[in-house]
C-alpha cells in the first residue's frame, strides 16, 4: 500500500542505464538508509565510514525510540541488508583525507587500511552525524570528576550492560535536561532527540527500581509528535518533573545537592540525589566540518551543514545532506526519512545530469 | 526531603491512589485559569497539584477552599479529576471545624443522621400522597434549611410542596419516601464513614419501597443517587426531567416575564443535564435568556458542602448576582436547593453591597406557580 511498484520499475530502468556511482560519507542511520535505498535500485554505493563500525551514534540514539516493540531493531536490519547487498561497498574506519575534484563527478582521496586510494562518485551524500556535547565543559556540574554524575550515553551503556551504579541505598536520581543545548554558550539549538531519549531511560529505571524517586529537571519537555506517550507514561509512573535549569551540583554528605529554582512554584530549592544524569545534546561532528569545508559546502553559524535547498540539498550541486549533520541533531525517525529523501534527490540528480 | 514548616498536611501521608489521580498533570495551568476561587483569591489548583506531586505539604486552606465545582475538570487536557483528588485528600485528614459554615451544624447533622436508626427527616406536605405508589419523591434536606438557616424571605419547604403539587397536577400520587440525607456533603468533605452509613440505610429503604422511579428536587441528591449509589434499575429523575416528561399534561397561564437559568455544578458539569431545565422553562411560555457564562461554563454559586462560607465565597455569589442582573431577566431559576440557599442568603445579607433587583427561584416552584391541571 502506498508504494508504487510501477513507478519504481521506471526509475529502476532509467538509473540502471546510468551505471553511475554514489559516495556516502558517514555511519549514522541516515547514511545507512540512503545507501539501502540507492543500492536497492542497483546504484553502486560506497559507504565511507569514519568509525570502527556502522551505526555507532545511532546505536546510542535508537534505544530512546524503540519502546514500541513493533519498531524492532531498525539499525540492525539496515546493517544486515547493506552487508548482503553486492551494490554496497562498506569501508569502515576510513577517512577522507583530500578532495581532489569538488564538482560532479567528484573525486576524493581516502585513507583506509593503511593505504590511500582515490574514489569517484557522481553524487555525494553527507551523513556525518553529530558529536555528543562534552559535559565537562560545564564545570559547575562536575562531570568527569564527580563520580555519579553521568551523561545519558554513560547511563545507556550501563543500562545495556546491566551495571547501573544503583544499590539499596539509592533514593533519588535526578536528570537534568538541555545540558549544552539551547544555550548560546554551547549549542543554541534544541537537540530534539534528548527529551524522549532520557524520559525513556527514566521509565526503564522505574521499571527496574520502582521505589527510587526519579526527578527530571527541565525547561520545556519536547517529546515531539507521538513520543508524547513517553512523557505521559512517565508521569503516570510517578516520575517527577520540575521546571528549572539547575546552576550547580554540589557535594553534600554522601549525596549530591542539586540547586535549582522551581520556576512553577517560584521557590529556590535544593534536592539531594544519589545519581545525576546529564541529558546532553549534540554538536557538529568535527570531521564533518573538515570535509564540508574542503568540498566547499556552506555551513550554518553553529557549524552544521546548511540545507540550501530543502529538504536535503546543499549549496553544491550533486552534494546532499541528511540526518543530524543537516542543520542540527535529529531523532532516529527524522534521520531515517531524510536518508530516504537524500537517496531520492540523488537519483533525480543522476537522471537530470545523464549524458 | 523538602520540608515546609508553615504548612500542616504532609502529602507523604496521602495514599498513592489520591496521587495517582493527579500524576498526569502537565502543569499547563488551565485549571487555575478557570477556577472560580482563583478569581477572588490566590487559590491555585495547578500549584496544589505541583506541591502534592513533589511531596510538599498542603495547607488546610488548600483542601477546604476548593468548591469541587468541576470547572477545572471540564477543561483539563489530561482529564485530571482535581475535585476528586481534593475529596480523597480530605478523607485522609480531619478538617478543622472553623472551615465549616453555620457553626459546623450541617456537618454534625450528617454524623448524627448517619448514626440514627431511622431517617430523622420528617416531612409533612399537603396534597395526595400514596405510600404504595411506584413513583417516589424525596425532598432532601430542605426542611432542615428552614429550621437552621435564618432567612426571612426564603421558603425551602415550598420546593417540596411544589414538587408534590406538580405531580398531583399530572395525576401522580407519589410515595413520599423517608430517606436520610443522600450523603453528598459527607462524601465531598471526606467523611466516608457517615456517607457509607447513610448510603447503606437509603439503599435498603429504596429497595424495600418497591418503586421504579425516585424523583428529587436537588441537583446534589440527583448526582449522588445516580453516581454514588448502586440502585440498579431504579430510575432517578431530577424534578426538571420529571416535568419535561409530563409537561404536556400541564397548562400554563400567560406570564409576561423573563427568566435566566443557573446551571448547578452537580446537574450541569457533573451530570451533563443542560437541556431538560431549559426545555421546561421555554415550555412554560416565559421568555428565557442565558447568563453570560452558561451550561458547562456556568460559574459556581460560591459554596459547596458547607465549607468556607467566607468573604471570597460571598464575592463569588455577588458575581453571580451581577451576572444575573446584567440580563433582562427578573428571575434567576436554579435547579439545586443548595444554589437556591446560597444565592438567597446573599440576597438577604444583612450588609448588602447593592440591592439586587432579582428573584432567585427553584425550577419546580416556578413551574408550580405558572401551571395548572389540564
Amino acid at each position: 500500500m502506498g508504494f508504487n511498484y510501477w513507478s519504481l520499475g521506471l526509475i529502476h530502468r532509467e538509473v540502471h542505464e546510468m551505471t553511475r556511482s554514489c559516495l556516502i560519507i558517514g555511519e549514522e542511520i541516515a547514511a545507512l538508509r540512503a545507501a539501502k535505498d540507492l543500492a536497492s535500485l542497483d546504484i553502486p554505493v560506497t559507504l565511507i565510514n569514519p568509525s570502527k563500525e556502522l551505526g555507532e551514534t545511532t546505536q546510542l540514539l535508537q534505544r530512546g525510540f524503540s519502546e514500541q516493540p513493533s519498531n524492532g531493531n531498525i539499525l540492525q536490519s539496515h546493517i544486515k541488508e547493506l552487508q548482503s547487498n553486492s551494490n554496497v561497498t562498506i569501508l569502515n574506519d576510513a577517512q577522507v583525507t583530500k578532495v581532489i575534484k569538488n564538482h560532479s563527478p567528484f573525486e576524493v582521496e581516502i585513507h583506509h587500511n593503511n593505504t590511500s586510494e582515490n574514489l569517484t562518485g557522481d553524487v555525494i551524500i553527507l551523513a556525518t552525524g553529530f558529536e555528543p556535547f562534552d559535559a565537562s565543559n560545564i564545570s559547575s556540574y562536575g562531570y568527569g570528576f564527580l563520580e555519579g554524575v553521568l551523561t545519558i550515553f554513560d547511563l545507556e551503556k550501563a543500562l545495556r550492560e546491566k551495571n547501573l551504579p544503583i544499590n539499596e541505598k539509592t533514593e533519588r536520581i535526578i536528570f537534568i535536561l538541555c545540558v549544552g543545548s539551547r544555550t548560546i554558550q554551547a549549542n543554541p539549538d534544541c537537540s530534539a532527540f534528548c527529551c524522549s531519549y532520557s524520559i525513556n531511560q527514566t521509565l526503564r529505571i522505574k521499571q527496574q527500581f520502582p521505589d527510587i524517586e526519579v526527578v527530571v529537571m527541565y525547561m520545556d519537555i519536547r517529546t515531539i509528535a507521538n513520543q508524547e506517550f513517553l512523557y505521559n507514561k512517565a508521569r503516570k509512573k510517578r516520575v517527577l518533573f520540575i521546571r528549572g535549569r539547575p546552576a550547580a551540583i554540589d557535594q553534600g554528605a554522601g549525596k549530591f545537592i542539586v540547586n535549582y529554582e522551581d520556576s512553577l512554584a517560584e521557590e529556590q530549592e535544593s534536592l539531594p540525589a544519589d545519581l545525576v544524569i546529564l541529558t546532553i545534546g549534540g554538536m557538529p561532528a568535527p570531521a564533518s566540518g573538515k570535509i564540508t569545508t574542503s568540498l566547499g559546502v556552506q555551513q550554518t553559524p553553529n557549524g552544521f551543514i546548511e540545507v540550501t535547498e530543502k529538504p536535503v540539498g546543499t549549496s553544491v550541486p550533486g552534494i546532499f545532506v541528511c540526518g543530524s549533520a543537516a542543520e542540527g541533531v535529529k531523532n532516529v525517525w527524522q534521520s531515517l526519512s531524510e536518508g530516504g529523501a537524500a537517496a531520492m534527490a540523488a537519483i533525480r540528480f543522476l537522471k537530470e545530469t545523464k549524458k | 526531603m523538602i520540608e515546609s514548616e508553615k504548612l500542616s498536611i504532609n502529602v507523604k501521608y496521602l495514599d498513592s491512589d489520591s496521587l495517582a489521580i493527579i500524576s498526569e498533570c502537565m502543569q499547563c495551568g488551565i485549571c487555575t485559569s478557570v477556577c472560580p476561587k482563583r478569581h477572588v483569591s490566590k487559590y491555585n489548583p495547578r500549584m496544589i497539584i505541583h506541591s502534592a506531586l513533589l511531596g510538599h505539604a498542603l495547607s488546610m486552606d488548600d483542601l477546604t477552599d476548593c468548591l469541587t465545582c468541576g470547572h477545572c475538570f471540564e477543561q483539563c487536557p489530561q482529564l485530571i479529576d482535581f475535585p476528586n483528588f481534593i475529596r480523597e485528600s480530605r478523607a485522609q485528614v480531619v478538617l478543622n471545624e472553623e472551615n465549616f459554615a453555620h457553626h459546623n451544624i450541617f456537618n454534625l447533622l450528617h454524623i448524627f443522621m448517619s448514626q440514627m436508626t431511622e431517617s430523622g427527616l420528617n416531612f409533612s406536605y399537603d396534597g395526595d400522597i400514596e405510600p404504595k405508589s411506584n413513583i417516589a419523591y424525596f425532598p432532601g434536606c430542605i426542611d432542615l434549611f428552614d429550621r437552621f438557616l435564618d432567612l426571612q424571605k426564603t421558603n425551602f419547604h415550598q420546593i417540596g410542596q411544589s414538587a408534590i403539587n406538580i405531580m398531583n397536577k399530572v395525576g401522580i400520587k407519589p410515595n413520599l419516601i423517608s430517606l436520610k440525607c443522600c450523603g453528598h456533603d459527607a462524601y465531598w468533605t471526606g467523611d466516608n464513614e457517615s456517607f457509607e452509613k447513610m448510603r447503606e440505610y437509603n439503599t435498603q429503604v429504596i429497595k424495600n419501597a418497591d418503586i421504579s422511579t425516585l424523583i428529587v428536587s436537588c441537583a446534589e441528591c440527583y448526582y449522588s443517587f445516580e453516581k454514588l449509589y448502586d440502585l440498579e434499575d431504579i430510575k432517578i429523575q431530577h424534578i426538571a426531567q420529571f416535568i419535561e416528561d409530563h409537561q404536556n399534561s400541564l397548562v400554563f397561564k400567560e406570564e409576561n416575564t423573563t427568566v435566566s437559568y443557573h446551571d448547578a455544578c452537580r446537574l450541569g458539569r457533573f451530570m451533563k443535564e443542560y437541556d431538560s431545565p431549559r426545555n421546561v422553562l421555554k415550555n412554560t411560555g416565559v421568555k428565557m435568556v442565558e447568563l453570560e457564562n452558561n451550561k458547562e461554563n456556568c460559574t459556581c454559586c460560591g459554596v459547596s458542602a458547607w465549607l468556607k462560607c467566607d468573604d471570597r465565597a460571598r464575592a463569588i455569589m455577588l458575581q453571580k448576582l451581577e451576572e444575573a442582573t446584567a440580563t433582562d431577566a427578573s428571575t434567576l431559576v436554579v435547579g439545586c436547593t443548595k444554589c437556591f440557599a446560597h444565592l438567597n442568603c446573599i440576597m438577604e445579607d444583612r450588609e448588602p453591597q447593592h440591592s439586587y433587583q432579582i428573584h432567585i427561584k427553584e425550577i419546580g416552584t416556578l413551574v408550580d406557580e405558572l401551571s395548572s391541571k389540564k
